[in-house]
C-alpha cells in the first residue's frame, strides 16, 4: 500500500493554506501599542542603566529631575540653577556679603579615587599633589542626612581669588550605592571658614527621595558565563607601543600607562586616558596640562596658536608642546601631548618628562597616536 | 485552477527541499553575520524577517536577495502539513514516520508562537533593592507618568516602535499629543559643543542647552544603545515646549492644568503582581585564580495579593519559575555589589521539549518496527 498517493481531499488542504495565509498576514501585521497601566507609588530605587552607553555619560545618568534630594538652605544661602554636571547649587552670603561656591554632584564609579579628585582641587588652589596614604589621613567623618560621609578641606596659600584671596574648598562625600555624592564649597578662605557651620548643618538636613541614593549607580556589569572576571574595565585599542616603553601598573582613570627612560635620572610618562563625550573639551585639560607645568592658562585663540592637528582613525587630533616646570618634582619639563576623537570617546596621550627624552620620543610618541585602533571608535 | 497549482507547489517534495537547503545557507550566512551586525540586529535582519534586503552604498532602497527566516520557516511548515493532509494515509507501518513529521511540525509551530509571544526582560537590583518590574535592554519606552494622586501612579507608556516614526502622538489617557521632532536610537548628550553635536532644539526640562548627536546603532552583546528624542508636548489650548527626553536623563515634571506628570525616555518596563528584594549576591572564585565559581543571587519573593513570601535561592542553571516567568541569573554588577537577572516570559516554552520527545519516539518506532519485520523475516527463512 502507497502511502504517498495523492489523496481526493483536497479540500481541508486548501482551507488549511488561506487560513495560513491569514495567519501569517496576521501575524506581520503586528502592532505593539500604547499602553496604561496603574502602579502602586513608587518607594523603591529605580535601577541603574544596566550597561555601559556607547555615549556620553556627563554624569548625568543621576536623572534631569532636579533634586532627587532635599535639603534645608540654611539663613543667607540661595539656590542657583544648577548648571553642568551639577544636581544642585547654592551661593552661600555671608552676613556682609561675600560669597561661596556650594554645588551637589553624582559621580557613578569614583570609589577608590578619592585620591585623584582631591589632588584635582589641589591643583586648582595651586597646591602640588599630595600622595594617596597621607590625603586619606585627613579625611574626617562628617554626618549627611542619616549617614555617615567623609570631610575633607584644602586650602590653598596662593592669592588665586581675584589675585587677592586664596582658595578655600571643603568637600563632603558619602559613597552609596555605586556613587559619589560630592557636596563642595568652595570660595575664598576667610568665607568658607566663616560659612563652615552652616555648611555642616545644611549637610545633615540633606535627604534622599525616591532612591536618588542609587539612581546613578551604573558600575557596568559582567556576564555570569564569562570564564575570568576581567581586571581591564574598558577594552584597549589595537595599539603597538615601541619595545622601549615600560608598560606600568595602571592608576584609576587612567586606560594605560608607560615608562620611558633616558640617560641617567631623565625620564618620561606617558599617560593615556579616555572619557566619554569631549572629556570637559580640548581648552579645559590643555588649561589643566598648562597648570602642570607652571604655565598661564590660555584661551580659545590661544590654544587655536598653540594646537596642531594630526590625522587618526578617528579623525583630527589636536596636538601640543609645551615647557615649562613639572610641578610636582619642580624640574624643568616638556609636554606632548594629543587630544584623539573615537567615535564616542576622547582619547587623551600625554609624554611628559625630561625635555631631551621627551624630544627623543616625540615622532615614536605621535605615530602610536596615530596608528591606535579604537574599539568603539569610528 | 491557480489554487491547485499553488497547492501542487506548497506540496512538493522539491519544495521540502528547497527550504531546507536555504535555511542551512540562511543559518551559515546569519551567522557569519553575527560578526559584523552583532547578535540582535543579526536576529532581526536574517531570521525575524520574510527577506534579507540589501542596500546600493550611499542608496536608501532596500532589495530583497535571498528568503529570511520567517519566510523558509513559513513556507516549511505550510509545506510538512500540506503535504501531510494531501498525500498521507494512516498506516500503522508509517506511525513512526507520522510521529517524527508531528513533532518537525510542533518545532516550527512552536517557534512561531515563541517569537509572538515570548519576551525578555531584565531586573537589575543592588543588594537590599526591592523591583516589581523588569526592564527590556532593546527596547525604549516614552513614559508619561501621572504622579498626581497620592495611592498609585497612572502610566501612559509609548513604545519606541511609535516614536521612530516621528509623527503627532495622541492617546485619550494622554493628557497632551507628543509630537517626535527627532528620535534617535542610539544618541551621546554633552554639555558643550562638539563634533558632530548639534544643539538640542529643547526649549523646557533638564535638556535645553544640551547638545546631542546621533550614533550608529550597538552591535556588540556587551552594550546597548541609549535613545534620545526631541519631543512637542501640545494641549488642545497651547504647545508646553520641547523637551530632550533621553536615557541620559531622568524623568522631568509637567503641569497641566492641575495635574503632575513626569515624562522619560527609559528601557521599556514589564510591572509585575509581585515583588523581588535582593538579599544577597554571591561570586565565588576559585581559590588564587579570577576563575568564577559559582553565582548566585539570594531574593526574597514577595506577593501582597496573596500574601505569599519567601526566599529564593536563583544560581546557574536553578532559575525562579514563577507566574508564567522564568528568572535566570544572567549578570552581575563589577563590584559584585548588584545582580541582574533576565526575565524570560515564553508560553510555549515546552514545545521544544514535547516536539523532540516526539522526533525521538517516532524514529524509535520506525527503527524498531523495520527490526521486528526484519527478525521475522529472518527466522522465517
Amino acid at each position: 500500500m502507497n502511502s504517498f498517493r495523492r489523496s481526493q481531499r483536497q479540500s481541508p488542504c486548501k482551507g488549511l493554506l488561506i487560513a495560513f495565509a491569514l495567519a501569517l498576514a496576521a501575524g506581520g501585521c503586528r502592532r505593539e501599542e500604547i499602553q496604561v497601566y496603574r502602579i502602586p507609588k513608587e518607594t523603591a530605587a529605580t535601577p541603574a542603566a544596566p550597561m555601559t552607553a556607547s555615549g556620553a555619560d556627563m554624569g548625568m545618568g543621576m536623572g534631569a529631575e532636579k533634586p532627587s534630594l532635599t535639603w534645608t538652605l540654611p539663613s543667607g544661602w540661595q539656590q542657583r540653577p544648577a548648571e553642568q554636571m551639577r544636581l544642585a547649587s547654592f551661593s552661600a552670603v555671608t552676613k556682609d556679603g561675600r560669597e561661596a561656591d556650594v554645588a551637589v554632584i553624582a559621580l557613578p564609579g569614583m570609589e577608590g579615587k578619592d585620591g585623584q579628585i582631591i589632588n584635582m582641587w589641589r591643583e586648582q588652589v595651586k597646591l602640588p599633589p599630595g600622595d594617596d596614604a597621607a590625603l586619606a589621613a585627613k579625611w574626617e567623618k562628617v554626618s549627611i542626612g542619616s549617614k555617615e560621609g567623609k570631610l575633607f578641606e584644602v586650602i590653598g596659600t596662593e592669592p588665586v581669588i581675584d589675585n587677592k584671596f586664596p582658595e578655600h574648598i571643603l568637600v563632603a562625600v558619602l559613597s552609596e550605592g555605586g556613587v559619589n555624592w560630592y557636596f563642595k564649597m568652595a570660595g575664598p578662605d576667610q568665607t568658607v571658614r566663616d560659612e563652615r557651620p552652616a555648611f555642616l548643618e545644611f549637610l545633615k538636613s540633606v535627604a534622599f527621595v525616591n532612591g536618588g541614593m542609587t539612581m546613578a549607580a551604573n558600575p557596568g556589569r559582567m556576564s555570569t558565563n564569562a570564564k575570568e572576571t576581567p581586571t581591564q574595565d574598558e577594552p584597549l585599542p589595537d595599539w603597538q607601543p615601541p619595545a622601549d616603553w615600560q608598560p606600568l601598573a595602571t592608576p584609576p582613570m587612567l586606560r594605560a600607562k608607560f615608562l620611558v627612560p633616558g640617560a641617567g635620572d631623565t625620564r618620561a610618562e606617558i599617560n593615556i586616558s579616555a572619557s566619554s563625550g569631549m572629556g570637559g573639551g580640548a581648552l579645559a585639560n590643555v588649561v589643566r596640562w598648562r597648570g602642570q607645568l607652571g604655565l598661564e592658562p590660555v584661551d580659545q585663540a590661544g590654544l587655536d596658536q598653540l594646537a596642531t592637528t594630526v590625522d587618526t582613525p578617528g579623525g583630527k587630533a589636536l596636538i601640543v608642546d609645551m615647557s615649562g616646570t613639572d610641578k610636582r618634582t619642580g624640574q624643568p619639563a616638556r609636554l606632548v601631548a594629543a587630544i584623539v576623537p573615537a567615535g564616542s570617546e576622547t582619547w587623551f596621550y600625554k609624554l611628559m618628562g625630561t625635555g631631551s627624552v621627551v624630544e627623543k620620543e616625540k615622532a615614536a610618541f605621535l605615530q602610536f597616536v596615530q596608528t591606535a585602533r579604537y574599539p568603539h571608535g569610528s | 485552477m491557480v489554487l491547485d497549482r499553488i497547492l501542487d507547489f506548497f506540496t512538493s517534495l522539491r519544495l521540502t527541499v528547497v527550504c531546507l537547503g536555504l535555511a542551512l545557507i540562511l543559518v551559515f550566512i546569519g551567522t557569519l553575520a553575527q560578526v559584523d551586525l552583532g547578535l540582535y540586529k543579526a536576529q532581526n535582519e536574517f531570521f525575524r524577517a520574510f527577506f534579507i534586503y540589501w542596500s546600493p552604498p550611499g542608496s536608501a532602497l532596500k532589495i530583497p536577495v535571498f528568503p529570511g527566516g520567517y519566510l523558509v520557516g513559513s513556507v516549511l511548515l505550510i509545506n510538512l502539513i500540506a503535504a501531510h493532509i494531501q498525500r498521507f494515509t494512516f498506516s500503522w507501518k508509517k506511525s513512526g514516520i507520522l510521529m517524527a513529521h508531528a513533532g518537525l511540525i510542533l518545532l516550527l509551530l512552536g517557534q512561531l508562537l515563541t517569537d509572538s509571544f515570548s519576551s525578555e526582560s531584565a531586573m537589575h537590583l543592588r543588594v537590599g533593592e526591592t523591583l516589581n518590574y523588569s526592564e527590556e535592554d532593546r527596547h525604549a519606552e516614552l513614559a508619561v507618568v501621572d504622579v498626581t494622586d497620592s495611592d498609585a501612579d497612572k502610566v501612559v507608556a509609548v513604545p519606541d516602535s511609535l516614536l521612530s516614526r516621528g509623527r503627532m502622538i495622541s492617546h485619550a489617557e494622554l493628557p497632551f499629543s507628543i509630537g517626535v521632532e527627532r528620535y534617535y536610537a542610539n544618541s551621546s548628550l554633552t554639555n558643550a559643543s562638539g563634533e558632530s553635536f548639534q544643539q538640542s532644539p529643547a526649549t523646557q526640562g533638564g535638556g535645553a542647552g544640551l547638545w546631542m548627536r546621533e550614533d550608529p546603532r550597538v552591535t556588540s552583546t556587551d552594550y546597548r544603545d541609549l535613545p534620545s528624542a526631541v519631543v512637542e508636548l501640545v494641549t488642545p489650548q497651547a504647545s508646553l515646549g520641547k523637551w530632550l527626553v533621553s536615557e541620559y536623563l531622568g524623568a522631568q515634571t509637567v503641569t497641566v492644568g492641575n495635574r503632575t506628570y513626569q515624562i522619560s525616555l527609559r528601557p521599556r518596563r514589564h510591572y509585575k503582581p509581585f515583588r523581588l528584594q535582593l538579599l544577597k549576591f554571591n561570586h565565588a572564585i576559585y581559590k588564587g585564580t579570577d576563575i568564577p565559581k559559582d553565582f548566585s543571587s539570594v531574593v526574597r519573593l514577595e506577593r501582597p495579593d496573596t500574601g505569599e513570601a519567601r526566599e529564593v535561592r536563583i544560581f546557574m542553571n536553578n532559575p525562579l519559575r514563577y507566574d508564567g516567568e522564568t528568572f535566570y541569573q544572567q549578570s552581575f554588577d563589577k563590584d559584585d555589589g548588584g545582580s541582574v537577572l533576565e526575565v524570560v516570559h515564553n508560553p510555549s516554552w515546552l514545545t521544544p521539549y514535547i516536539s523532540c520527545a516526539l522526533v525521538g519516539a517516532g524514529l524509535a518506532v520506525q527503527f524498531l518496527m523495520h527490526l521486528v519485520s526484519f527478525a521475522k523475516r529472518r527466522v522465517a527463512t
